[in-house]
């Protein structure tokens, strides 16, 4: 994965499919790093299964899968960072991977991967907080339904989701999207 | 005054039937395959391409979603589109370009891209 938003993507695709019904993405920029964090309601994991899925090919999910765990890890370490997995049982699972910028991918089209998020699982509730310093940015996907009075999954959700995603970035961290992303 | 349960049961009923408008059976389905293996092959720009080029056509009949890793990992992207009552197609090797092909022959005009098919592969 070129982008750190892919990695993140493809963490809250295992959150999806672990049953969550809300799932929350932190991405929290700092100098020299960022903090990813992705937690989720879902059926969690005990010890064991934490360290089987962080360390080897294992999956619940069928033969050949298993890949995207290790290969976060991978590229944090890469990078001289980490990443911890905190989960239990029928409560849920929170996901935190550490990278340094200087040695990781850049974090990419975060938006692009949070608004797919919104529009392809529209019974999960989604928040995305995006730090850096003192200035935040945030999407709830309670916030998309009532700006367009509909499902986050129509039309309208989609164009609006973007928009507000693209525009607030600009406005509360300066520079293009492209720019500030990588 | 409604309680607490009443209040999550209307919730949870508002949710229910604003998602099913928008995922009807008599919808076209069209699922991009979004598993790890889908992800590092470039399924996210796939994705939002066919998501994008429904927008842009003002398509009412189609529901987007992800799906899994179906074993074709050296394959992906893989997008898989039915019509209600027929038989799926699974299209393979996908790029943003193909599926704007996809979405204008396929989706718009019932006729599929046979050359970019899983028999044609």
């Amino acid at each position: 994965m070129n982008e750190l938003s892919l990695f993140v993507l493809d963490l809250a695709e295992n959150s999806v499919d672990s049953g969550a019904h809300n799932i929350e993405i932190t991405v929290y920029e700092h100098p020299d790093r960022y903090d990813i964090s992705v937690a989720d309601d879902g059926c969690g994991m005990s010890e064991k299964e934490i360290s089987l899925a962080l360390n080897t090919q294992y999956s619940t999910k069928g033969d050949n899968r298993g890949n995207g765990l290790p290969m976060l890890k991978a590229s944090a370490e890469k990078s001289g960072g980490e990443v911890i997995i905190h989960s239990q049982k029928d409560k849920g699972t929170r996901v935190e991977a550490k990278f340094y910028k200087n040695g990781s991918p850049v974090l990419g089209d975060i938006n692009k991967t949070v608004r797919l998020l919104t529009f392809c699982h529209p019974s999960v509730d989604f928040i995305f907080r995006r730090i850096s310093g003192d200035r935040e940015l945030v999407l709830d996907t309670e916030q998309i339904k009532a700006a367009v009075n509909d499902a986050p999954n129509c039309p309208q959700a989609a164009k609006w989701t973007r928009e507000y995603l693209d525009t607030q970035t600009q406005i509360i961290f300066g520079g293009a999207v492209n720019e500030i992303n990588g | 005054m409604k309680s607490m349960a009443d209040l999550q049961a209307i919730r949870e009923n508002t949710r229910l039937q604003l998602n099913l408008r928008h995922e009807s059976p008599d919808n076209i389905s069209i699922k991009v395959g979004l598993a790890t293996c889908g992800i590092n092959a470039g399924a996210r720009e796939v994705l939002n391409t066919i998501v994008e080029e429904a927008e842009k056509r003002k398509l009412e009949n189609v529901t987007i979603t992800a799906m899994g890793c179906i074993g074709l990992c050296q394959n992906e992207p893989i997008v898989e589109v039915q019509f209600p009552g027929q038989d799926k197609v699974t299209y393979v090797d996908m790029t943003p370009e193909k599926a704007v092909r996809v979405i204008e022959e396929h989706i718009v005009n019932n006729k599929a891209v046979d050359e970019y098919t899983i028999g044609a592969n």
